[in-house]
């Protein structure tokens, strides 16, 4: 398999759809392999086209995840734990990037998160009756569950809904069994988030 | 040169800081990037931009070849020398393996990266047993 260098391009005007619209641009484009270069200036019209596009339309980036009874009663208990108020859509938002981004990345936490959605406290969460909740996510947000969505073949709404049981699961973990699986840190990791939100 | 590109530079260039880190800083200084190719497929700026936050500090693997290409907005400016290399990340318990290859730019004042080829590296199925046929 080789990877192409673009040693000869042309400047040609490319499109990408994204949620039913179509994003229109003009960059260099190989005439090999046809990669298209997607620079910063690219990116700044991309950004602007998106946030023009959630100002349009912001039913479309609502996502539908779906929580058991005891799963929303234990992160309204996290909510009430906080010394500020916010709501659950917020929380839940905050949750994936959490998770995503840091719990599954911190060396001495990754490696137990991996193994939480086999473990009871994860079931604990994951059974019985769901009900869906509407969760409107920032385009930055949509991108990121589109990236992970690709990636690990989950719909960005089962994302949410894993990334929010493991992080109840890891914490309920640690007041069960009194391990240092870091409740605290999640905890404040999550904070910390949810101030700057 | 102003002392904030210098500062950028210097950090960009100090091999003290492991190299994933610097790449880190690197692309969210300034990003060239070459996606949708089709023939090995590539990941877009969007995937690279979230990806880029799990690649290890330390990578063992980094290979480094001449550049060929001149072309994109740094392609006369960037640095001679292309690197390559290969890393493991876990999302949501799902493993995968990604193949990443680019440059730094500019040569002597080092402020972004030109990321060439990203793309996921396929799992090899297991070898069929011939009485399964």
């Amino acid at each position: 398999m080789t990877d192409c260098e673009h040693i000869k391009t042309s400047l040609k005007k490319n499109s990408e759809e994204f949620l039913g619209h179509k994003f229109s641009f003009k960059a260099e484009t190989c005439d090999i392999c046809e990669a298209v270069l997607w620079d910063d200036v690219v990116n700044k019209k991309f950004q602007i086209w998106i946030n023009s596009l959630y100002k349009k339309h912001a039913d479309l980036f609502v996502v539908q995840p779906r929580f058991t009874k005891q799963t929303l009663d234990s992160l309204d208990q996290e909510i009430n734990s906080l010394a500020f108020s916010v709501n659950r859509a917020v929380v839940l938002r905050a949750m994936s990037y959490v998770y995503i981004d840091d719990i599954c990345t911190l060396p001495d936490v990754a490696e137990h998160a991996a193994g939480i959605s086999v473990r009871p406290a994860y079931e604990y969460f994951d059974t019985g009756p769901k009900r869906p909740v509407k969760v409107r996510v920032r385009p930055h947000h949509y991108l990121d569950l589109l990236t992970w969505s690709k990636l690990t073949g989950l719909s960005p709404a089962r994302i949410i809904e894993k990334s929010t049981m493991s992080m109840l699961a890891l914490i309920k973990e640690q007041t069960d069994e009194n391990e240092s699986y870091q409740a605290g840190k999640i905890r404040e990791m999550m904070r910390s988030i949810l101030r700057a939100a | 040169m102003s002392a904030s590109e210098q500062t950028l530079h210097d950090l960009l260039c100090d091999e003290s800081i492991p190299f994933g880190r610097r790449l880190r800083f690197a692309s969210s200084s300034e990003l060239d990037y070459w996606e949708g190719r089709q023939n090995p497929p590539n990941l877009s700026r969007n995937d690279f931009v979230r990806l880029v936050r799990l690649v290890p500090d330390n990578i063992s693997n980094v290979k480094v070849t001449p550049r060929i290409s001149l072309s994109g907005p740094h392609g006369l400016t960037g640095e001679e020398e292309v690197f390559k290399f290969e890393f493991n990340a876990i999302i949501l318990g799902s493993r995968s393996r990604y193949f990443l290859k680019g440059y730094f730019f500019d040569k002597g004042n080092r402020k972004g990266v030109a990321i060439q080829s990203f793309r996921l590296i396929p799992v090899t199925p297991p070898r069929s047993i011939r009485s399964r046929r």
